[in-house]
């Protein structure tokens, strides 16, 4: 899927979860999963990983606290992880 | 027993204090009974002070004298574009990383107020290092009503008995007090740079009309407590650069008869949808490790690796909000401070 495909989709789980993020565009980031030092320190064996990850950050800074939300996906467009900060 | 070896700056210290002030400083820590090796390291020495602690300190636990002004703390990027211009964390010292994501070594730093004076500073010490020893037999919480499902996930790995109260109804005018209270605090809040206190929130749909209450402020924590810890996953929970102890929760607790503290310098993420995640992971991985009766900060090393390591393993990486957490959560207090059962 193409960035504006998988923005469709962050978007949509957005909308259907979260208040406070209306209208607000995401910063859409390739996540650098270059892993082989952590992995290394931690004397451990990563999982294989064959697709793009995407990360989607939505930041809304207008209301009494800052408010950011993070939706992580694949290429394929399969949320993995969704966090909100505190 | 394990040697501590205490990283200050006496250049700063002086600056700030007096030039007989390191020599005080010293003499409180070596009171406690505990081992003790100092370094002073200057700006020019960071990299080679680093360099020593990655190679012949491995075993040691490093102990930072003082707070941003008197030893500044190492400033990383923040890796989720969150607006967070950069972020504190006290991973450098410790991790062999180009970017300081996973820590080898224990730290934990002793940090002042910008209101502290020779006498009120080592008051400070001496009672954070007069024992080594905490209660867990009782436990206290509180979390926005927002974040319960995932807070009651964490508070429930501090294994003793205790309530989590939520944000609203809870609110400061309450009154939370506490009273010969001995055991965990866990709080998973709302908090900003410049706050004093840390805020709940409402639910969604939530009949109450405000949407973040101000929950606790220090002055809730000043009285009452002893031989205790705490944990909060606020955001900015731990910033404490250019704050006076009465304008900071962890200031007022590390003077206030909690051992230690744990928290973010920065904002802070946790789960939005199950299983726990950021934050949420990271402190329920402390609890568990630190109710093995580990020390405070062999705990706090613990959980950051295996939380990263069980995203390795899990993902095949680490996302930009789980170097995030990993970095931006520091030790405050006492880092060789264990759970007492007896």
């Amino acid at each position: 899927m193409n960035k504006k495909e998988l923005k469709k989709i962050a978007d949509t789980f957005i909308k259907a979860n979260l208040e406070g993020f209306e209208g607000i565009s995401p910063v859409i980031k390739e996540v650098k999963t270059e892993s082989d030092e952590y992995a290394k320190s931690l004397k451990t064996k990563k999982a294989k990983l064959k697709e793009r990850i995407f990360s989607f950050t939505y930041v809304n800074s207008s209301g009494f606290f800052k408010s950011v939300a993070v939706v992580t996906m694949t290429e394929d467009g399969k949320i993995i992880k969704t966090s909100k900060s505190g | 027993m394990k040697e501590i070896t205490a990283l200050y700056d006496s250049k700063r210290i002086s600056k700030k204090y007096s030039k007989k002030f390191t020599v005080k400083i010293q003499d409180a820590l070596v009171s406690s009974s505990n081992f003790i090796q100092f370094i002073d390291v200057c700006e020019s020495k960071k990299k080679k002070t680093k360099d020593f602690l990655l190679s012949e300190c491995r075993d040691s636990v490093i102990l930072i004298i003082g707070g941003d002004d008197i030893f500044p703390f190492e400033r990383t990027e923040s890796f989720v574009e969150d607006g967070d211009e950069d972020v504190c964390t006290d991973n450098w010292w410790v991790s062999s990383n180009t970017d300081s994501v996973v820590p080898e070594i224990e730290i934990s730093r002793v940090p002042d107020s910008i209101d502290d004076d020779e006498g009120s500073f080592i008051k400070t010490l001496e009672l954070l290092f007069k024992s080594n020893k905490v209660r867990a037999d009782e436990k206290a919480g509180m979390t926005a009503e927002i974040w319960k499902t995932a807070a009651e996930n964490v508070f429930l790995a501090l294994k003793c008995q205790g309530e989590m109260l939520s944000s609203p109804p809870h609110t400061v005018e309450n009154k939370l007090s506490f009273d010969s209270y001995e055991g965990g605090l866990y709080f998973n809040l709302h908090g900003a740079e410049d706050e004093a206190g840390w805020y709940g929130q409402r639910q969604r749909f939530s009949s109450y009309r405000e949407e973040y209450p101000l929950a606790i402020l220090p002055k809730n924590i000043s009285k009452g407590i002893k031989n205790s810890f705490l944990a909060s996953e606020a955001c900015f929970g731990a910033f404490v650069n250019q704050k006076k102890a009465s304008d900071s929760m962890m200031l007022t607790a590390l003077k206030s008869g909690v051992k230690f503290c744990i928290g973010s310098t920065a904002t802070a993420y946790g789960t939005f949808a199950p299983p726990i995640s950021e934050a949420d992971l990271l402190v329920s991985l402390f609890f568990t490790e630190f109710l093995k009766k580990k020390n405070a900060s062999l705990a706090f090393l613990n959980a950051k690796r295996i939380f990263a390591k069980k995203n390795l393993e899990k993902n095949g990486f680490l996302d930009d909000d789980d170097k995030k957490t990993l970095v931006e959560f520091v030790m405050y207090g006492n880092p060789l401070t264990e759970v007492s059962f007896e």
